[in-house]
């Protein structure tokens, strides 16, 4: 029926994603004439002034970071969704080594410090989750779900408790000095992207991975211990997702309020790694593409669009691109 | 006599151009057996799919009781009377027996009232001489039981036809015996009976006419009274493969020397998968250079004895000792370093990974033996070589190594499987049902792979299928309800070993 090539199929997934969103805003009536013109400009603008295209680099970061993490995750059949608290965590933990610790550290010192123990402290989390799915045998999707709203809260009483500052639940905001550039974040997320493909194609590991999550009997029967591929998953995509977290607060957040944070980049990180087939080439470059709809979605918010119908759009596209997928598989 | 079904210039063309019936034509009687005979890719099964309303024909009609016949699905079948048994029959995992054939019944438009279905189903049972338990969950039946509830299904629609692929695969000649006098007696009721095989034997001794399929043609269609083995074989293979076949029967060269014992299992209790005992103190040695054989029926305990010895289940009791080592403790990966083969009984999703490339299915397997494909990372040209190598040992040609195994044939993935396993330079090879649904040919051609490699392994096959031990085994210990029911030498004598199966 659809006779399109498997490497088109995505982008025609897309297309329609894009055309059915647009539909959608016509029948919600959020687009009159006037507010379309303001569209074709806003697109127009996305993507060819440097700074939305600088913009679109900087919100790259924690989307690409999770999502790439995932991709090895979601081969081995580990549907973790605990990127979101993950990158959470890592903004936490950085914001507390930088602003609320009494370490004082330089930022040459304390950017490397501050990528690592995110990346950990998500690691951490990943583990509790792989450890309950191998021992106990709880649902992923469910207890990284549940780790995502306990990060969520804790971020709102750090907020608006003990690192309050002023009258509103807002905390400090990281120094000048620690600030990254979008060149900083494309180079740390690339970086991890390059790392996560090399253990996905070119390791024994990622072999391993493959096959577990392709038939989990055969990799039990010929010796690949599949608990170990379990946590090392879950770990990994905790990782990726927590240095995220630091490239989310070193790159644009600067600091932490319940109002402001996380429009759900770990869970564009989900969709995208869906979108990906989770490989992580595919994933980054899909990444920019969520994120230039994001800065896009911003700049339409003038034309009166909310922020709730970009990440609508984001969805529709996901599940037009499975669609596809699964229309054209058979 | 009066047709039933009649099948008119049927023609099917799988996707690439594959030509799977090519314009068949066949009458199937009321209250006849008609066996379809064929090796494996004859087109049997896509003929028998095409009438279950499963694969569309490009080209031709079928004429059901002089009515024409457009089956647009399976439901459609089933409502016109038309009963289908796959090869391996297809369940509902998460359901009870009960339940799943309370769904069939109600897919082909039956109300069902679960008392009464339960009374039908005892009396049915009598009738089949088996028992079935209707409340295991669909998961933990064997291929042999699912087979079972298929037939008590079909009767339970009093279906008019009944077509049945390869249904024996799982028997022993005890129970075909029985299932033969069953086809016999649902023909004399005046139903039609399709039975797929590619066993000739079999087909004569059941059927009232048997039609052979080559290359998707039938190829003849003989009373079974007036044909004999030799030229229905000539008929199945061609004149060339013919040769081929009977000369390859006297492959086996004796082994007489006995060997050090490579695997001694020690009064070894194994649970199940409800927790019940399925292997009660079973002893067992194999040496190197033998090749010894488990009997049994489906189903009594065989597959937890395959599990134990490969490290998948751990024993409540007893040991497995691998060259004088106790392993009993020890996972897949260490047994498979120590030179452990392992040979399951299903090919996709137990040998095989589905969705990998072939090389990515001879290169996982290599992981744990830590070899020359790497240390870390994969050195993908190294593993391009060893698969170039492991296909070189099997005659097949596979034309791209980097293509997924779903695009091998299931003889050519046993195959294999089978050499990736050789390669490996096992001390033990312990195989499950090895030829379980390939053609003569390939299963000739398994079965010399398994007893070539006992020239320096030792090798423990576990079969349903009693004649093929008969023939490679040096030892065969007959298992019965978890226990070894009795230990035979060569000669063996089968009636002996026929009521140790069933003792």
């Amino acid at each position: 029926m659809l006779a399109f090539r498997p490497s088109l199929r995505p982008l025609v997934g897309v297309t329609i994603g894009l055309i059915a969103g647009f539909a959608l805003a016509v029948i919600l009536g959020s687009i009159s004439p006037a507010g379309f013109k303001g569209m074709a400009s806003s697109l127009v603008w996305v993507y060819t002034s440097p700074a939305p295209l600088i913009f679109t680099l900087t919100l790259l970061g924690p989307i690409a970071c999770a999502a790439v993490g995932l991709t090895l995750a979601y081969r081995a059949r580990f549907i973790t969704i605990g990127s979101e608290g993950q990158i959470l965590l890592g903004s936490i933990v950085t914001l507390w080594l930088i602003e609320y610790s009494d370490l004082n550290l330089h930022p040459t010192i304390a950017i490397p410090t501050s990528i690592v123990l995110g990346g950990f402290t998500g690691a951490f989390l990943g583990f509790v989750v792989g450890l309950l799915r191998v021992y106990v045998n709880a649902n992923e999707i469910l207890v990284s779900l549940m780790l995502n709203y306990v990060i969520l809260y804790i971020l709102n009483h750090l907020a608006s408790g003990p690192w309050r500052v002023g009258a509103f639940a807002i905390t400090r905001s990281v120094g000048e000095e620690y600030r990254l550039g979008p060149l900083a974040i494309v180079v740390t997320t690339v970086s991890l992207t390059l790392l996560c493909w090399v253990l996905l194609t070119r390791s024994k590991f990622g072999l391993a991975i493959k096959v577990y999550g392709r038939a989990p009997k055969v990799a039990e029967t010929y010796g690949l211990n599949s608990k170990t591929i379990v946590l090392a998953v879950a770990m990994l995509s905790g990782f990726t997702s927590g240095v995220g977290g630091v490239l989310m607060m070193l790159g644009f957040q600067h600091n932490l309020s319940p109002m402001s944070v996380s429009p759900g980049y770990g869970y564009m990180g989900v969709l995208v790694s869906w979108l990906s087939a989770n490989n992580p080439l595919v994933a980054l470059l899909a990444s920019w593409f969520f994120s230039s709809i994001l800065v896009l979605g911003r700049s339409l918010q003038a034309s009166g669009l909310p922020i709730g119908y970009v990440l609508a759009i984001q969805s529709i596209i996901v599940l037009s691109v499975m669609i596809a997928r699964r229309l054209t598989s058979r | 006599m009066n047709t039933f079904l009649s099948i008119r210039d049927v023609r099917v063309v799988y996707p690439g151009g594959v030509i799977a019936n090519d314009d068949v034509s066949l009458d199937i009687r009321r209250g006849e057996v008609l066996a379809l005979l064929g090796e494996n890719g004859a087109g049997k099964t896509t003929l028998i799919r095409v009438v279950a309303g499963l694969v569309k024909p490009v080209k031709g009609e079928l004429v059901l009781d002089g009515v024409r016949f457009k089956p647009s699905s399976y439901r459609d079948a089933l409502r016109n009377g038309i009963y289908m048994v796959p090869q391996m029959p297809q369940f509902f995992d998460g359901l009870t027996v009960l339940e799943d054939i309370m769904l069939t019944l109600r897919l082909a438009g039956r109300s069902i009232n679960r008392g009464r279905l339960e009374a039908r189903i005892a009396d049915l049972e009598g009738l089949l001489g088996f028992k079935v338990n209707l409340s295991s969950h669909c998961w933990s039946l064997s291929i042999g039981e699912k087979q079972r509830v298929e037939l008590l299904k079909a009767l339970l629609l009093d279906s008019k036809m009944l077509m049945l692929d390869e249904p024996t695969t799982h028997m022993t000649p005890h129970e075909f015996n029985s299932f033969k006098g069953l086809l016999r007696g649902l023909a004399g009721e005046g139903r039609s009976v399709v039975f797929v095989t590619h066993k000739v034997y079999e087909a004569l001794s059941v059927a009232d006419r048997v039609a052979v399929m080559r290359k998707g043609r039938i190829v003849g269609v003989f009373q079974a009274g007036e044909v004999s083995e030799d030229i229905l074989v000539k008929y199945m293979f061609g004149e060339n493969g013919y040769h081929r076949v009977f000369t390859l029967k006297n492959y086996k060269e004796p082994v007489h020397v006995k060997g050090e014992p490579v695997l001694e299992v020690l009064d070894l209790w194994v649970k199940g998968p409800y927790g019940q005992i399925a292997v009660k103190g079973v002893s067992m040695i194999v040496r190197k250079g033998e090749v010894v054989g488990v009997a049994g029926i489906t189903g009594n305990g065989q597959r937890e004895l395959f599990e134990a010895i490969i490290g998948l289940r751990k024993p409540i009791k007893g040991r497995v000792v691998l060259n004088g080592e106790d392993v009993t403790g020890r996972d897949p990966a260490y047994r498979i370093r120590k030179g452990v083969a392992v040979i399951p009984e299903e090919r996709v999703g137990w040998g095989l990974a589905s969705g990998l490339t072939v090389v990515e299915n001879i290169a996982f397997s290599l992981i744990p033996v830590n070899s020359s494909i790497g240390r870390f990372i994969v050195d993908w040209r190294k593993a391009r070589e060893v698969a170039e190598e492991v296909v070189a040992m099997i005659d097949v040609k596979v034309h791209d190594l980097s293509a997924t195994i779903d695009s091998l044939s299931g003889g050519n993935m046993q195959r294999l499987m089978i050499a990736r396993e050789l390669y490996k330079k096992p001390i033990l090879i312990v195989a499950m049902n090895p030829t379980g649904g390939l053609d003569l040919q390939t299963s000739k051609i398994v079965r010399g792979m398994v007893v070539g490699s006992s020239k320096a392994s030792a090798v423990l096959v576990i079969s349903e299928d009693l004649e093929e031990l008969l023939e490679i085994s040096d030892r065969i210990y007959v298992m019965s309800n978890g226990v070894v029911k009795g230990v035979f030498e060569k000669p063996f004598n089968a009636d002996y070993i026929i009521r140790a199966m069933v003792g």
